[in-house]
């Protein structure tokens, strides 16, 4: 509203209500309206002692519960209290120094001791020749927002218990599932180094691998944020490694070209079984009677995620498909459950490929 | 820094078929368990008059800060190097997670060894190890299962 508007609407208002204002002693055209407006206002007067209140509208003594004697010529400190912020008691006292506005939010006290939130607008005002004259302070209730804000804290800080616990819980869970998967691969290294017959104890030895196989997914698990992403070339560089590792062989060679592939953790295990299976049957078949070798492993991701493990070793023997052995048997169910497409090309002598076809 | 061709290992592990796997194992490969710890309490205790050149402590997240004061009494007060085996490797290595005991110097352990780990990765952690107690600066990157302590992989890379 600037200055031409201001005199038009004061010309309109003192023609309505024409009223002598008890403060200023002449005609306020304003006067009614701050009488009736629900907003809280008071006007001090910098120039007397102590910057005292001078008026104070009908809504601000709402707000307060003082009658209009009890306020009139007092400091505008009697609103606070103990709980009221002493750093924005001082940057008002601040402003007030310096003739600056400024707003704020304030907790005051009622005359019956209760406590409200106000947002204090304080504004110097001057004289056309520059002297200060008034403070006008408008003040509006914010108690409500205070206490939505204090109760959202209160329920976000329940939350955060909540899933304090739940985290505390799921480590708790994760340890075991390890601790236990550990236990289960300490028990099969020791009972098979009693074991005195060669073709007993490599069962024992495979079994162990799928075992390790287990751990190795939820090692690599739980080492993602979530818990619940698997990539799969992670898990190929470590099986591939351990596997290859643990022959002893120095004369198998190993070419890894991996792509990121990140599936859910529900198809980790049965992927993870499903190349050890793969892996194992290389070292235990492929490269027979010291004959040196290459495993190429090739993980790809795009629609669908594509697993090519291949060797250059002595092929599978004409026979091999039609005899029913477990890992045959584990092998076709764990792409049955991860609706896979699993194809083995191999001749004989020119080794063998395994291609592992995953839907995203 | 050792005159001697093994190790004289400490095995701090409360799970009994984890122990007898590690016993075992440290034995196969020609090292001797001077003692073993089925507690934290165990553990301290036995340190007062330790006379070893490497400790495996299992470090659980269950009973609080048991493993982690079995380590610092291991490694700084008795010198005893410390590999931590544990089923929570992100709370040792810290950062990821709020609250993390162990900063990034791994509490003063030489490495970690993350569960659950495989037979062979064991193995080649010892090795290792062996290696580079007995004649450092070991003269290979240590094994995919164990996680050398930054500060003591760096000395290692400029000794070597
Ligand atoms: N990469 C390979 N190279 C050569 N022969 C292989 C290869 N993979 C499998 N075979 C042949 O196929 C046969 C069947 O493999 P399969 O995994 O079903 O059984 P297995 O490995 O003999 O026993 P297990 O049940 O312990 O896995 C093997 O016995 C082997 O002759
Ligand atoms: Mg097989």
């Amino acid at each position: 509203m600037d200055n031409a508007d201001a005199s038009r609407l004061a010309e309109r208002t003192r023609a309505e209500f024409g009223e002598i204002d008890p403060l200023f002693g002449e005609i306020d055209p304003f006067s009614a309206i701050i009488r009736t407006t629900q907003l809280p206002m008071v006007v001090t007067d910098p120039r007397r002692h102590d910057n005292p209140i001078v008026f104070a509208n009908p809504a601000f003594l709402r707000m307060t519960g003082y009658e209009r004697f009890e306020v009139t010529g007092r400091n505008c400190r009697f609103l606070q209290g103990p709980g009221t912020c002493p750093k924005s008691i001082a940057r008002v006292r601040e402003a007030v120094r310096a003739e600056r506005s400024i707003e704020i939010d304030l907790l005051n006290y009622r005359k019956d001791g209760s406590t409200f939130y106000t947002a204090l607008h304080l504004n110097p005002v001057h004289a056309k020749s520059g002297t200060l004259q008034f403070y006008f302070a408008a003040q509006l209730d914010v108690t409500e927002r205070y206490r939505l804000i204090r109760e959202r804290e209160a329920e976000n800080e329940a939350l955060q218990e909540a899933l304090a616990v739940k985290t505390t819980l799921i480590h708790e869970i994760d340890h075991r599932v390890k601790n236990n998967l550990q236990m289960i691969a300490a028990m099969i290294v020791l009972q098979s180094q009693r074991i005195p017959d060669p073709s007993t104890r490599a069962s024992m030895l495979d079994t162990l691998q799928r075992v390790e196989a287990l751990g190795t997914v939820h090692r690599r698990l739980h080492q993602s944020e979530s818990a619940s992403r698997f990539d799969i070339a992670d898990f190929v560089r470590d099986l591939v490694a351990d596997l290859v590792g643990a022959t002893g062989r120095s004369d198998i060679r190993v070419e890894l070209d991996l792509a990121s592939a990140v599936i859910h953790a529900d198809k980790s295990v049965a992927v993870a079984l499903l190349l050890n299976e793969i892996v194992t049957n290389i070292l235990k078949h492929a490269f027979t009677e010291g004959r040196p070798g290459t495993i190429a492993v090739q993980v790809a991701a795009g629609s669908e995620i594509r697993i090519v493990v291949e060797d250059d070793g002595i092929g599978m023997p004409e026979a091999a498909e039609a005899r029913s052995t477990f890992g045959q048997s584990l092998m076709g169910t764990l792409a049955r459950q991860l609706g896979a497409r699993l194809t083995v090309a191999s001749a004989p002598r020119k080794g063998t490929r395994v291609e592992l076809i995953l839907s995203g | 820094m050792m005159d001697q061709r093994s190790l004289r290992v400490f095995l701090v592990e409360d799970e009994a078929i984890l122990l007898m796997q590690l016993e075992a194992l440290v034995t196969a490969a020609g090292h001797e368990v001077v003692a073993t710890a089925m507690s934290g309490e165990e553990a301290i205790r036995t340190a007062e008059t330790l006379d070893a050149d490497l400790a495996f402590v299992d470090l659980r997240l269950c009973d609080g800060e048991t493993g982690f004061r079995v380590g610092r009494c291991l490694a700084r007060d008795a010198g005893i190097p410390v590999i931590f085996v544990t089923a929570n490797d992100r709370r040792v290595l810290g950062g990821a997670e709020r609250g993390a005991e162990i900063d990034g110097s791994f509490g003063g352990a030489l490495g970690v060894i993350a569960k659950p780990y495989t037979l062979h990765g064991l193995q080649t952690a010892l090795a290792f190890l062996e290696e580079a107690l007995i004649a450092p600066p070991p003269s290979s990157a240590p094994p995919p299962g164990l996680l050398i302590a930054p500060h003591v992989a760096q000395r290692w890379r400029r000794a070597s």
